[in-house]
């Protein structure tokens, strides 16, 4: 995996990290290429990468919250893993496809 | 470990879910939005024009120049119909043109004839004036001279009737003169016929020309699959160039999306021949019709309209034109029909 590169959305005021870690400039993402991935000869679109990435990061999110004794602070888990799952898949999209 | 959780004091979780729900919401519109401003399609494929290779004549095919896939340039000849028999038609042809000229000669000979004969015609009606004036004078002297018995009435009759005779001669010389100022005519027949072989022997030369097929462009040769001695009939097409002087990307984008796509636009272009390379794509145009089941086409020609009660309508799609820069150094991302991801106005390509 090659090292992101960030060259142009260095914007004034707002620290490059920031642009980075939001909106995921597609020349640090390069590498990932086409937004279609083949699978034994079908492209599954990027979509379907982000729905899994969402579903692995809530399931991810679960066990470290468990680790961490989190979890029984929450309440109505279904909502918010729910809702955090789907924030791990939108910002995978943004950083991995977007702008 | 049991986490207990005291009445009254600050509701952590019930805030930590609605801020999740809420940012996921947030988040959502905002990747809703993004990406109605940068329409992308991932059915999209690479296209670029072809052209029917045929001859316009027919015949035995007795050289191929080409092999399958091979590229060719401008010029290039592809393959060559056995010239023979255009050869035969093209001496028979010239020979049909030496014929209509020496027929042209003749006829120009002919016409120096007639011409010489009218003038030999106008010689001797003036003549047979002449000769009427004579007679004419001749009747008029020997009239008094007969009235005081100078010369006999016989003498004077005798003038008469060479007179007559004289006048008889004229016309007939004049309508002789006509006649053969009216056969003089013209070589036009002649000189019409001689046009016609000419033209046919530049038919017979422009087939014969035809038998050896160039390539119109510079391109690949695809769909090839027949070996030197087939029999092929006139615009029979024996195989397909692809060109390679412009390759495009057709991407087909709903059409709620279209309205940020303008002629001009950057888009990036990713040839799944390797995925990992985009390309550099610039927007030429959006297609302007696609056919749908609204226009079936029916023997009455009324309307066809299915009966439905649909309440989700698919979107349509209409296929943007993206021409690609560079084309020439990414050759080996470029086949017709290639699957291509599209992004416009977005990817990598686009922020270089």
């Amino acid at each position: 995996m090659k090292l992101p590169k960030v060259a142009s959305p260095c914007r004034d005021g707002i620290p490059w990290w920031v642009i980075f870690c939001l909106l995921g400039p597609s020349e640090g993402w390069a590498w990932v290429g086409a937004p279609s991935f083949p699978i034994v000869g079908a492209y599954f679109p990027a979509w379907l990468i982000c729905l899994v990435i969402g579903a692995v990061g809530s399931v991810l999110l679960r066990t470290i919250f468990l680790a961490l004794h989190v979890d029984g602070l929450l309440r109505f888990h279904l909502v918010t893993y729910l809702s955090l799952g789907t924030l791990f898949g939108l910002v995978g999209w943004l950083v991995l496809f977007g702008q | 470990m049991k986490t207990e959780r005291i009445k009254g004091s600050f509701p952590v979780g019930s805030v930590l879910a609605l801020s999740a729900l809420v940012g996921a919401l947030l988040v959502a519109l905002y990747v809703d939005h993004e990406s109605g401003l940068h329409p992308d399609s991932d059915s999209s494929i690479i296209y670029t024009e072809s052209v029917h290779v045929a001859a316009l004549v027919g015949g035995r095919l007795q050289h191929l120049a080409v092999e399958p896939n091979q590229p060719v340039h401008k010029g290039d000849l592809l393959y060559q119909i056995d010239p023979e028999p255009y050869e035969i038609a093209l001496h028979r042809a010239e020979a049909s043109q030496a014929q209509a000229e020496a027929d042209l000669n003749d006829a120009r000979r002919a016409l120096a004839v007639r011409m010489a004969e009218a003038a030999t015609s106008e010689r001797r009606h003036h003549q047979a004036e002449d000769e009427k004036d004579l007679a004419w004078r001749t009747v008029t002297r020997l009239k008094p001279l007969a009235e005081q018995h100078y010369v006999s009435w016989q003498v004077y009759d005798q003038a008469v009737t060479r007179f007559n005779s004289a006048v008889d001669a004229l016309a007939e010389a004049q309508h002789a003169e006509q006649a053969s100022q009216v056969a003089i005519g013209d070589v036009k027949h002649a000189e019409a016929i001689l046009k016609e072989a000419v033209a046919a022997v530049e038919h017979a030369r422009y087939e014969l020309r035809q038998t050896r097929v160039t390539a119109d462009l510079d391109g690949f040769v695809t769909s090839l699959g027949v070996r030197e001695g087939e029999v092929l009939a006139a615009n029979q097409v024996l195989f397909t160039l692809v060109s390679k002087d412009q390759w495009y990307a057709l991407a087909p984008i709903r059409e709620i999306n279209l309205a940020p796509i303008h002629k001009g636009d950057c888009a990036t272009v990713y040839s799944m021949i390797d995925r990992s390379h985009p390309l550099r794509g610039v927007v030429e145009s959006v297609g302007w019709g696609v056919l749908t089941d609204y226009m079936k086409e029916n023997d009455r020609g009324a309307p066809y309209v299915e009966r439905q009660m649909d309440w989700v309508h698919i979107a349509q799609r209409f296929p943007v034109r993206i021409r690609i820069e560079h084309a020439a150094e990414n050759q080996h991302l470029l086949r017709l029909g290639a699957t291509a991801n599209v992004e416009i106005l977005h990817g990598a390509a686009c922020h270089a």
